[in-house]
């Protein structure tokens, strides 16, 4: 078993007083709590700040923890293994390491779990959101059943199915998908059209979760503008609706031929589009 | 070979609708917190009286939220709504962020 580093875990000098750990600690819980981070892996650094901190804030576990790490280390490593066995059948799953729990767990301290509900998080594609199905989640090896029209950070709750009798919660997030954006209920799309179908208007196929559709494009429609497909988003009452916005692609000039027809358009349809920025 | 069961979860949003009891089972939380909660404006049930009160499925999670913030970071209900009214708004702006951000 390796020891650990609580000074540098809570970013202080070996030498720093109670006051000064504190402080830094409870920034670091700030910073690293679960709630407010959105780093993987912040649960796991919460844990190990506060771990940290229950040692060092008491200064006998303190003076022990500066022994071990001055030397005494060897000597505390010979601990007979029936006193280590005690402590892993006497206690359940706790927050601590196992370092933490064999050398500064209190022989009667009763461990309150932070919660004996489980949370776990899956990742699930925007498909699979909007049409409702299964997923394997990483915990208990249980396939649980996706809702049909499952928003972006719902959460379902299983009863019973966390530890001791607690609640299973699993938050979904919905991974970004490379043409549709999901904000609520609402669908994204950017849309590529080209220069004549802005300007003269047409009715093209466009791309829903649903499948496809045909789509009016107003004449002189211009980058940017947004078109909305009532209904077409996500399920519910009422549904979401599919927003379309345009962006115009413009061909680039291979030939001779498409040199002189921009040429031509630059000829007979002259306008500064820079004009209200002064040049 | 064990068959693999579908877990089917309750999806928590505001279709499901809670009483007082029934969310302080829930959530394994004194009806007293969660009359403090109300009171703060944590929590925004529909109905006059404690035993009128409706809540939503979210407030299961807002509920666990607080509890959490409150046991780690020993916040009072004040700075609690706050931070939940934060969190709400930044996890708004992502998302808007994300339909700006650059797709294919």
């Amino acid at each position: 078993m390796d020891i650990k580093n609580y000074y540098a875990t809570l970013n202080v000098p070996e030498k720093a007083t109670t006051e000064e750990i504190k402080r830094s600690y409870r920034k670091l819980a700030r910073q690293y709590h679960p709630d407010v981070s959105k780093l993987p892996d912040a649960e796991a650094r919460f844990k190990e700040v506060n771990e940290a901190w229950e040692v060092l804030k008491d200064p006998q576990k303190r003076a022990q923890y500066d022994q071990m790490r001055a030397g005494g280390w060897q000597q505390q490593q010979q601990r007979p293994q029936g006193h280590q066995r005690q402590y892993s059948e006497a206690y359940t799953e706790n927050d601590f390491s196992d370092f933490f729990n064999t050398f500064f767990q209190d022989r009667f301290q009763q461990q309150q779990a932070r919660t004996q509900d489980v949370h776990a998080k899956i990742h699930i594609p925007l498909k699979l959101a909007y049409e409702g199905g299964e997923q394997a989640i990483d915990y208990k090896n249980l396939k649980i059943k996706i809702p049909k029209g499952v928003l972006q950070g719902s959460q379902l709750r299983l009863k019973g199915q966390g530890k001791n009798n607690g609640d299973l919660y699993v938050e979904i997030h919905i991974v970004p998908d490379p043409y549709f954006s999901l904000h609520h209920k609402d669908v994204h799309l950017k849309l590529p059209i080209t220069p004549w179908e802005a300007a003269l208007g047409a009715t093209i196929d466009v791309p829903t979760l649903g499948g496809n559709l045909k789509m009016k494009i107003p004449p002189n429609s211009q980058a940017g503008q947004k078109l909305r497909l009532k209904g077409k988003g996500f399920p519910g009452s009422p549904p979401g609706d599919q927003y379309v916005i345009l962006q115009i692609v413009t061909p680039n000039a291979q030939t001779d031929k498409a040199k002189a027809l921009y040429q031509q358009m630059a000829t007979e349809m002259p306008f500064n589009p820079r004009a209200q920025l002064g040049v | 070979m064990t068959k693999l069961v579908i877990q089917e979860g309750t999806l928590l949003d505001n279709s499901k609708i809670y009483t007082l009891t029934e969310i302080t089972q829930i959530c394994v939380v004194d009806e007293k917190i969660m009359v403090e909660m109300v009171n703060y404006g944590i929590l925004e049930p529909i109905g006059h009286e404690p035993k009128e009160w409706r809540f939503q499925g979210d407030a299961v999670l807002r509920i666990k939220k607080a509890m959490r913030l409150k046991e780690d970071l020993a916040i009072n209900w004040p700075g609690i709504a706050l931070a939940l009214d934060l969190l709400a708004e930044i996890d708004e702006l992502r998302g808007l962020l994300e339909i700006r951000e650059e797709k294919i």
